[in-house]
């Protein structure tokens, strides 16, 4: 046939095993040779991916562990320490003074996020507001502003002296809030942070909100329920997994708090060397020159990840979730 | 605006180099020249090229170079031109740790290191502990020892060795704002600390929104090059495995506190701001809200783009009180030749020729480089007399006040470990700002920080 001659050999070849054979148990072992060999195939597909993977991922995780058992030193060289960067990682409060940061970090920011996103992304999922293409689009566009843009773009802007919002203070008569204070400075984190990513946030948010089924809410107008009832009990309920995927993407991120603390430190004294894990680590590796003591931050904040997210997703499963 | 280390302490070249982002070559040194110095000591008409191996004749041996002072491509042009079996590729780079990250990695790589390099004076041991250096002497580097102020040569050679050639320096100077200060009853600058405390006095009395100065206790290296006027010099590294770390002693407490003493009497400021690029303190400066600023040579053209016609015109680059007897140095650069170079004879005939020779410093001490020279030679210039910004008083020299105290600046060894002490000194000072820590405890707090982590590091640490 015209498809097979197409096809070529190797077509020619996949169709035979859907003869009819005349003892099952060669079936059988024709057909998981033809497995194998379709599996094989797949390798080539996969394989670009794989060499990236563990070029890039798998071989430098494995190197930071087999690193941070070591400890280099100025001078002395490099000498194996077994678990002595972590011992000091664990028990030094550096570590976990910018650790319990991040998680307050991310117990304010995440939430608030979220129900701002929520929100936004109900009224535009109801039509309730006009010109919905635009307004979409307006908030998605901080999330396309690089993080470092938006960072010195908000430095600049809450600078104690010469930023426009100490100004306008100024103007109204009002004290200098000093944002960059020990006060304010997390709030002014967690505030960039809410306007770099919430956009990101509705849009994911809507996506999944469009994707309910109309009957449903038809259904639940038809028995009389009211908007409010049908945005609270119906909507966001059924887009929970996008809900759950939000909140573990967030925290992650959160947890890895790094470009915004680090940007702003040279405008904000306040930013210790520890303020986040990733900064401690980051200061650890290339100030201090403790390589190996960063790569044992590194193998630990990972670990807090891990355990964080995954009771996170756990409890989720239990209650039902499905991701 | 981009806030990283490297702007931070090196912002005077990158502040410089921002200015002329996006101009041509030509249009650029057009233009600095304009608003730069009304000297031009030794500049010819001749055009450089930015691609400095356009000059190169096949066969040369190739040098790279990685550096980030503007437009030292010209320098390198004309070496390339005098020195035909040498090619030097003159690479540019972002200034400090934009340029020493790479570096370290490339150096630690073995492989994609430059075979010359611009580093700080400060950042020079870093580089030396980890023996990434090579010396210079055994390619003909000492005789040029007595070129150079003392304190320089003294900072890059080490029992024999000499570790790279420096270059540019940043003597300390007094910028005064005399149009500002002469209302307010101050008419010259202070000649001695005593007098420096005395007019602070005076000038916040007269008029208490301003203030005679601003203690940035956050700025490491500024903070250092006044305990090296003092006598207050904190470190001793022997070249090896043993330093001394000593914020606590009796020159160190006394430093600290004649400044605690003017933070108390609010006579001047203690704003938590460095004197580096986009720093609040130059608004400041240039509004009137500080009247001095105890800075290096460099220190007045780095501030120059601030400047408005609130003060231009007002001020004077004075001497630093106290100067006659002993200054201090903030800043400058010097250039080694690193062990991975396969021809340090000719990577250090350039680094020496790029140091030492007038054909190179006419050039270096011209916009947009306007390098303050260790090389005696040049600073005994007369140009280097008569040299003027239109932000000074008209008439008034840049660098005849730093030149006269440079050789008054004493020699000093800093520790393989700068990187680490600027990050805490902005750490700690924190503290000070924050008003709970006097400066002596802040002092005392970066004594212990510094101790534990040079133990760490592995070294024998007196104090």
């Amino acid at each position: 046939m015209a498809q097979v001659a197409v096809g070529g050999v190797e077509q020619q070849r996949e169709v035979r095993p859907a003869r009819p054979e005349t003892s099952g148990r060669t079936t059988l072992r024709r057909h998981s040779a033809f497995q194998r060999r379709r599996d094989r195939r797949g390798l080539w597909f996969v394989l670009p991916f794989i060499v990236v993977f563990v070029m890039f991922l798998v071989v430098p995780l494995i190197y930071a562990v087999y690193t941070s058992f070591f400890t280099t030193r100025l001078i002395g060289g490099t000498v194996f320490s077994g678990f002595a960067n972590y011992t000091e990682a664990l028990t030094s409060g550096a570590f976990w003074t910018g650790m319990g940061r991040t998680i307050l970090f991310a117990a304010i920011q995440v939430p608030i996020m979220i129900i701002i996103a929520a929100f936004f992304a109900a009224m535009f999922d109801l039509g309730v507001s006009r010109f919905g293409g635009f307004f979409r689009t307006v908030f998605f566009l901080p999330f396309a502003v690089p993080a470092v843009v938006a960072t010195s773009m908000w430095g600049s802007m809450l600078q104690t002296q010469v930023g426009v919002f100490p100004k306008i203070f100024a103007d109204l008569g009002l004290p200098n809030p000093n944002f960059f204070g020990p006060g304010h400075l997390l709030g002014v984190i967690v505030l960039i942070a809410i306007w770099e990513w919430t956009g990101l946030t509705i849009i994911i948010l809507y996506t999944a909100l469009r994707s309910v089924p109309r009957e449903v809410v038809e259904s639940a107008v038809v028995d009389g329920a009211k908007l409010s009832r049908i945005v609270t009990r119906i909507k966001l309920p059924i887009i929970r997994p996008a809900i759950i995927l939000v909140v573990i993407i967030n925290v992650i991120g959160a947890l890895q708090l790094f470009t915004e603390p680090y940007l702003l430190a040279p405008i904000a004294p306040n930013v210790s060397s520890n303020y986040t894990p990733t900064l401690y680590m980051y200061n650890e590796a290339f100030s201090a020159q403790f390589y190996n003591f960063a790569a044992a931050i590194a193998v630990v904040l990972a670990l807090v990840i891990i355990i964080i997210s995954g009771v996170f997703l756990f409890s989720q499963r239990r209650k039902g979730a499905v991701i | 605006m981009i806030y990283n280390d490297g702007h931070r302490r090196h912002g005077r070249h990158v502040l410089l180099r921002k200015s002329l982002c996006g101009a041509s070559a030509v249009a650029l040194s057009a233009s600095l020249l304009a608003f730069g110095p009304s000297m031009v000591a030794g500049a010819s008409a001749a055009t450089y090229s930015t691609n400095t191996t356009s000059y190169c004749k096949s066969g040369a041996t190739p040098i790279t170079f990685w550096g980030w002072v503007p437009g030292m491509y010209r320098m390198v042009d004309v070496f390339n031109q005098t020195h035909p079996s040498i090619c030097v590729d003159f690479v540019t780079k972002v200034g400090g740790s934009g340029e020493y990250i790479p570096l370290l990695n490339a150096l630690k790589a073995h492989s994609g290191a430059p075979d010359v390099a611009e580093i700080e004076f400060d950042v020079l041991p870093s580089f030396e502990v980890l023996h990434y250096v090579t010396n210079l002497a055994p390619y003909g580097a000492g005789k040029y020892a007595k070129d150079f102020v003392y304190w320089a040569w003294s900072e890059v050679s080490q029992k024999g060795s000499i570790w790279a050639m420096p270059m540019d320096g940043g003597s300390m100077g007094l910028l005064f704002n005399k149009g500002a200060l002469s209302k307010l009853g101050v008419s010259t600058p202070p000649t001695s600390w005593s007098q420096f405390a005395a007019d602070a006095a005076k000038v916040h009395a007269a008029d208490p929104k301003a203030y005679f100065g601003d203690f940035a206790a956050g700025d490491g290296q500024w903070v250092l090059s006044l305990m090296q006027q003092a006598g207050a010099w904190p470190f001793v590294w022997d070249g090896g495995s043993k330093v001394t770390i000593d914020f606590t002693g009796k020159a160190q407490m006394a430093f600290a506190n004649y400044w605690q003493n003017l933070v108390n009497s609010g006579d001047i400021a203690h704003v938590n701001d460095s004197f580096s690029s986009n720093s609040p303190f130059f608004e400041g400066l240039n509004d009137g809200l500080y009247l001095t600023w105890p800075t290096s040579a460099w220190g007045p053209s780095y501030f120059a783009s601030y400047v408005t016609s609130k003060s231009a015109g007002h001020w004077v680059q004075a001497a630093l009180p106290g100067s006659t007897t002993s200054s201090g140095n903030w800043g400058g650069s010097t250039y080694p030749v690193f062990s991975e170079s396969k021809y340090p004879a000719q990577a250090a005939e350039f680094a020496e020729w790029l140091t030492a020779s007038s054909q190179s410093w006419n050039i270096a001490v011209t916009s947009p480089s306007l390098l303050f020279p260790t090389y005696k030679p040049e600073l005994a210039a007369p140009a280097m007399s008569s040299l003027t910004i239109p932000m000074l008083e008209k008439g008034t020299a840049l660098f005849a006040n730093p030149a006269k105290t440079a050789p008054k600046i004493p020699a000093i060894t800093w520790p393989p470990f700068m990187t680490y002490f600027l990050n805490s000194t902005t750490a700690w000072a924190a503290k000070f700002f924050a008003g709970t820590q006097t400066i002596p405890q802040y002092f005392q707090l970066l004594q212990n920080d510094m101790v534990t982590y040079a133990k760490q590091q592995g070294f024998q640490v007196s104090t």
